[in-house]
């Protein structure tokens, strides 16, 4: 079976073949999924995230550049959707998270679980913008510069997010019992 | 070298962005300064325990899912003629059907507006299947017509069949959802649970009707007894579309 690009598969998509965006669907998914639950938590509020992220995605896609990588274009309307769903939910606060390292534990051992724990808390206590770059570069492995074409700045502002939000981050985990942040903060 | 420039290294080499005379630097710096050395593992254990993080697999019908809303909400691919390419192409049609086109949409218009003035509150108009007893086995996606207000229910079974997720999808952005769980009867998005003696009734969220006027949609379950659930869209300006689905 011929394995096609992503470039193929949206042409062959604005040609009016709706199967091919099952397989970007299918290639992208998991990325996509994972990208939504750290920054949102909450593995539910993830798949919805996910599942508008590949609709408004399709709608669109005739605006889509191809000068730029379709999995940075996905990956731009999944960071902005999921801070859509990050308000959203301030809205109705209260309702019951899951607990995300706990469902992920059954093959791991309490260590294992509590730090994940301790990591993922610490992701929600950052800014909204510090946690985007910390979860595009260290969850889903990506380059300065292809953040910066995610989230629309230059590398230079990237880096120095990053670094600023690393150094949170790391005061973050010494302490305790801080609470979450859902705001955003001045670019 | 500066505090922040010193910063700046540290985490760049965490990220192996450092130029080999960059590395070389940084390493002198490392060498002769303790504090630097503390702060140099100390991001560089953060970014190991941080690229550590397990990926999750994501829920076995997402993939489902997101085809099923994609396909209630556009039936066709995504291309489209803007109006300036619709407005040439209509010109270069021949002049017969042009003028037959123009003819027969006045009439159509005409005939509408008559039965607009004629019928000024016309009944609920219902329609759709309600068929009882329908197997759901994945996915299925019922368009449903409540007096006027168009829009598609979809039901989605995860692979187990143990869970259903509702989505009422009206105009082209609008969805609400309501899960049923049997296990632990898991109701998301709702606005408003309503006992009344028989069966459990639940109201999920209310949908605006985009392209409809203004009217309004809700999505509820009613009779959720045995391994059947009935669902039922009712539009606020009377009329109801009912679903009765069969879970094994």
């Amino acid at each position: 079976m011929i394995e096609h690009n992503d470039e193929d598969l949206v042409r062959q998509c604005r040609a009016g073949e709706i199967k091919s965006f099952d397989l970007l669907v299918e290639r992208h998914q998991r990325a996509i999924f994972n990208l939504a639950l750290r920054m949102v938590r909450d593995s539910d509020d993830a798949a919805d995230v996910s599942q508008s992220v590949f609709v408004k995605a399709y709608e669109n896609l005739e605006r889509f550049d191809p000068q730029y990588k379709f999995f940075s274009w996905l990956y731009r309307i999944a960071v902005n959707e999921s801070l859509n769903a990050l308000e959203q939910k301030k809205r109705f606060e209260g309702l019951d998270g899951k607990d995300l390292a706990a469902e992920t534990a059954d093959e791991k051992d309490d260590e294992t679980v509590r730090e994940e724990r301790r990591i993922q808390d610490g992701l929600m206590m950052l800014s909204v913008d510090q946690r985007a770059v910390i979860v595009l570069k260290h969850i889903q492995g990506l380059s300065y510069r292809e953040i910066g074409q995610i989230l629309d700045l230059p590398e230079k502002t990237i880096k120095s997010r990053l670094f600023s939000a690393r150094q949170t981050f790391k005061d973050i985990l010494r302490k305790k019992g801080v609470r979450r942040n859902d705001r955003r903060t001045a670019s | 070298m500066t505090g922040e420039q010193l910063r700046e290294l540290i985490n760049r080499d965490v990220d192996g962005d450092l130029s080999p005379s960059e590395l070389r630097e940084l390493t002198d710096v490392l060498r002769r300064n303790a504090s630097a050395r503390k702060l140099h593992v100390e991001i560089k254990a953060l970014g190991t325990a941080l690229s550590s993080v397990r990926h999750v697999e994501p829920p076995a019908n997402l993939a489902n899912r997101i085809r099923a809303d994609i396909r209630s909400r556009v039936g066709t691919p995504p291309p489209r003629r803007t109006w300036l390419e619709s407005l040439r192409a209509f010109v270069q049609t021949p002049s017969v059907l042009r003028y037959g086109t123009v003819f027969t949409g006045g009439l159509v218009t005409g005939a509408l507006l008559l039965m607009f003035l004629l019928h000024p509150q016309p009944a609920a108009n219902v329609s759709g299947d309600a068929a009882t007893g329908a197997l759901l086995t994945h996915s299925e996606i019922f368009p449903f017509d409540v007096n006027g207000a168009k829009g598609t229910l979809t039901a989605v079974a995860t692979e187990t069949g143990k869970e259903l997720t509702f989505r009422l999808t009206a105009g082209t952005s609008t969805t609400t959802r309501l899960t049923y769980d049997p296990s632990r009867v898991k109701l998301e998005n709702v606005r408003e649970v309503q006992s009344a003696g028989g069966p459990v009734v639940v109201s999920a969220g209310v949908v605006e009707m985009t392209g409809t006027g203004s009217q309004k949609c809700t999505l509820a379950f009613s009779g959720v007894r045995d391994s059947r659930i009935t669902v039922q869209v009712a539009a606020t300006g009377g009329g109801t579309f009912n679903k009765e689905i069969q879970v094994h």
